[in-house]
């Protein structure tokens, strides 16, 4: 995995899967679908800092069953 | 909604060589914070422009800037007309965005022990004031031993005691903050005071980690011979010509009525280093209404002993100086050294009130100085305006006798026992001191701590002063304009 925090440069990267957002979901997103494909994870601050997850103080929504899907 | 005029600091890598100001007038609401005034100009008058943020609501970090020159996080400053916006001191990468990521890569993770219990209570009551941080780096901008060392910075250190306190961790977060530039804080206290969680890291995490590294034998060897001298003569300077306890009486008694008296704590440099300086603050006190007594058996307020970790006699060294006032039935005891004032108002527990000087001759009134034909600058020392809150005293003081020039406040470098302990540090952050003397072109500097006003002796050539020395000065003008005959 390829890790920038690049502000300047502008350049074309193909990918399979583009998946927005460095929150919890982003993240297991991109370990999933990154066994697939090639993956690009676009976020608007560095990876760990932002979304929800970072700042949620303890609770989480998950999906628990094949059915809440 | 209102129109508000401000500027920001543009920089492209590609295009330009420096940073440069741009101004832009913008319509917000009212009660905007500086994040919806860059979302403002970013929307309506320039896409280019590029600054960092997630949350808008204080929580991730990462909005940190620079407004009038004091770091604050975007999205909870309130935007204000005329301000100017600038990135953190950080590497820039393009206009308010900083390269974050390495400080962010030197804040150390938990390293689990096997069998791991839960922490107790207690532990987690230690941990709490330390674990609020939210990256923002707003303490590593404004860190004066960040910008001349390789240390890695207060909240690396806030991380090392919270890992430090806690049983699931098994990593040596002693060592590793020794390591990591331990010893270069020169507990300025300025981290703290922009800290947007309020994390008191010089008092809870360095102080802390460095008593620890004391009992592991890391403490420096000029930090060891100071504690050794004050155990064994009670004073952390050498003692070299007559002392100020040694040439005053136990009570000096006012020229005019008694507006009110004190106690006076003189502190180790002005007892047997800066003796005039003291000498002087007393000719000014006198001719100020204000009784001072001054107990012998006082003693070093252990400041120097509580900053680099060596705890041992420091208990001693509080029962013997408040035993000392309070034997005499003094409610208010006087400090003029910026350092022993902070101690004994943040570090003791005084049956007295601790007042220093520029607030007790604000608080009575100054009896009128003449004016001196001269300018001058003030060097705000760090334990006076950021250990007491006190800034504006000893201005209203200076402008009553001589122009005041004002130049940014930033640590000389000779606290925490930076200047015994990492001598170059402490030339490396005082010669920055003096550069920004030499920019205000002024024919003094006064300051209001014997540590300052030392150390930025030997960097520039302009006189260091007292700032009582200053007044006083003005007295003596004052009399001669007069034809009265000097006071001896
Ligand atoms: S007290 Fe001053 S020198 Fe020490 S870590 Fe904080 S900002 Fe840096
Ligand atoms: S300690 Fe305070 S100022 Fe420093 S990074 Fe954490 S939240 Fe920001
Ligand atoms: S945007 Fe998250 S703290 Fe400001």
């Amino acid at each position: 995995m390829m890790l920038t925090d690049d502000v300047v440069d502008c350049h074309v990267v193909d990918c399979h899967v583009l998946v927005t957002g460095s929150g919890g979901e982003g993240i297991r997103a991109v370990i999933e679908s990154s066994q697939y494909g090639d993956t690009v994870l676009v976020s608007k601050t560095i990876v760990g800092k932002g979304g929800c997850t970072t700042i949620a103080e303890g609770g989480y929504n998950a999906v628990m069953r094949e059915a809440g899907a | 909604m209102k129109g508000l005029t401000i500027r920001i600091s543009r920089f492209d890598p590609e295009n330009d060589e420096t940073a440069h100001l741009e101004t832009y007038t913008v319509n917000v609401n009212d009660g905007a914070r500086v994040l919806h005034v860059l979302h403002a100009i970013h929307d309506t008058l320039d896409p280019s422009l590029s600054f960092r943020y997630s949350c808008a609501s204080g929580q991730c970090g990462s909005c940190a800037v620079h407004v009038n020159g004091e770091p604050v996080l975007a999205c909870l400053e309130e935007a204000k007309d005329g301000m100017t916006i600038e990135p953190i001191h950080l590497p820039v990468k393009k206009d308010l965005i900083v390269d974050l990521l390495p400080t962010l890569e030197a804040i150390a993770f938990l390293l689990p022990v096997e069998d791991s219990v839960l922490p107790k209570k207690s532990e987690i009551d230690a941990i709490k004031p330390l674990k609020d941080c939210i990256e923002c780096l707003a303490c590593v901008s404004v860190c004066p031993a960040v910008d001349v060392t390789k240390f890695l910075g207060p909240t690396a250190m806030r991380q090392q005691m919270r890992l430090a306190l806690d049983p699931r961790d098994s990593g040596d977060r002693i060592a590793d903050a020794v390591r990591d530039g331990l010893f270069t804080c020169t507990s300025c206290q300025a981290c703290w005071k922009v800290c947007p969680k309020n994390i008191e890291i010089p008092g809870k995490a360095i102080e802390k980690l460095r008593a620890q590294a004391n009992t592991r034998g890391f403490t420096l060897p000029r930090h060891l011979e100071v504690a050794a001298l004050v155990k064994a003569t009670g004073r952390s300077v050498p003692w070299t010509t007559e002392t100020f306890l040694e040439k005053v009486p136990d009570v000096i008694e006012p020229y005019g009525p008694v507006k009110a008296t004190v106690g006076f704590f003189v502190g180790c440099m002005y007892n047997l280093r800066q003796v005039q300086s003291a000498l002087d603050a007393m000719e000014v006190l006198r001719r100020n209404g204000i009784r001072v007594i001054i107990p012998k058996e006082q003693v070093c307020c252990g400041s120097p002993l509580i900053r680099t970790g060596q705890l041992a006699i420091i208990e001693t060294l509080k029962k013997q100086n408040i035993e000392t006032f309070q034997s005499r039935g003094i409610d208010t005891v006087l400090t003029m050294c910026a350092g022993c004032g902070t101690t004994l108002k943040n570090d003791y527990k005084t049956p007295f009130k601790v007042i220093d000087i520029n607030e007790l001759l604000t608080q009575y009134g100054l009896e009128p100085p003449a004016r001196l034909s001269i300018k001058a600058t003030y060097h705000d020392p760090c334990h006076l305006m950021r250990g007491q809150g006190i800034r504006d005293q000893p201005r209203e003081l200076i402008r009553q006798v001589v122009d005041l020039v004002e130049m940014p406040s930033i640590c000389c470098g000779s606290g925490g026992g930076v200047r015994s302990g990492n001598p170059e540090e402490a030339a490396a952050l005082g010669s920055r001191r003096g550069k920004e003397i030499k920019k205000t072109g002024v024919d003094i500097v006064i300051s209001s701590c014997p540590f300052c006003e030392f150390h930025i002796t030997e960097h520039t050539d302009k006189p260091v002063k007292n700032i009582t020395t200053v007044l006083l000065e003005g007295y003596k003008e004052k009399d001669r304009q007069k034809g009265t005959p000097p006071v001896t």
